[in-house]
C-alpha cells in the first residue's frame, strides 16, 4: 500500500516536472535555456527509469539509466561547444 | 524499517525534482535556471539511486548504481560550467536586477 502510493506519487511528480521542463523548452527565449531544458530533462528521464525499476523490480532498467545519464551528458556538451561556436561569429 | 527509508527517500527525489523544475520556469535568467535544474535535479535523482540501492538485495546491482549515482554527481557540474561559460561567451542577456557581473567585457576572448 505504502509502496504504491509512493511510486505513483513520485511519478506524478516526476511528469509534472516534466510538464514545466517541457514548457520551458518550448519557450525557452534563446538557445542556452532550452538546452538547460533538455539536459534537465534527460535527468528526469533518468530518475523515471530508476522509479519504474524499483516499481518492477527489474534490475536491468539500470543500464538503460547508465546508456540515459551518459547520452545526456554527452549531448549536452555537444550543444554547448555549439552555443560557443556560434558566440564567435 | 527499510521500506519507510525506501519511500521517504523517493518522495525527497521527487519534490527536489519538482522544486528544480519550479526553478526551471521561474527564473529569470539563463544561469539561474541552470542553477535550479543542474543542482536539485542531481540531487533528486541521487536519492531516487540511493533508495534503489536500499531495494535491490544484490552487491553487483548495489554498485551498478552508485556508479550511476557517481557519474551523475560528476557530471552535473561538469555540464553546468560548460553550459554556463558558453552562454556567457555567446552572450546571452542577463537579467535586469543583475547586482554585479565582473565578466562585462571577458579579458580572454576566445581565440
Amino acid at each position: 500500500m505504502l509502496e504504491t502510493i509512493t511510486t505513483h506519487g513520485v511519478l506524478m511528480l516526476y511528469g509534472t516536472a516534466l510538464l514545466l521542463a517541457l514548457w520551458r523548452l518550448v519557450k525557452g527565449p534563446t538557445l542556452s535555456d532550452r538546452v538547460v531544458a533538455l539536459d534537465f530533462i534527460s535527468t528526469c528521464l533518468i530518475g523515471m527509469i530508476v522509479v519504474d525499476a524499483i516499481t518492477s523490480g527489474a534490475s536491468y532498467f539500470l543500464s538503460v539509466a547508465i546508456v540515459a545519464a551518459l547520452v545526456g551528458f554527452v549531448g549536452s556538451v555537444a550543444f554547448a561547444m555549439y552555443i560557443q561556436k556560434g558566440a564567435g561569429e | 524499517m527499510t521500506a519507510y527509508l525506501i519511500a521517504a527517500l523517493l518522495w525527497i527525489s521527487g519534490i527536489f525534482t519538482l522544486i528544480a523544475a519550479i526553478g526551471l520556469v521561474r527564473f529569470p535568467d539563463v544561469f539561474l535556471r541552470m542553477h535550479a535544474a543542474t543542482k536539485a535535479g542531481a540531487i533528486g535523482v541521487i536519492s531516487s539511486l540511493i533508495a534503489l540501492t536500499l531495494h535491490f538485495d544484490d552487491p553487483a546491482i548495489r554498485v551498478r548504481a552508485l556508479l550511476v549515482a557517481l557519474f551523475l554527481g560528476v557530471t552535473a557540474p561538469i555540464v553546468g560550467h560548460v553550459l554556463s561559460r558558453a552562454s556567457l561567451l555567446a552572450k546571452v542577456p542577463l537579467a535586469d536586477n543583475t547586482v554585479c557581473n565582473e565578466w562585462e567585457s571577458p579579458s580572454h576572448e576566445e581565440e
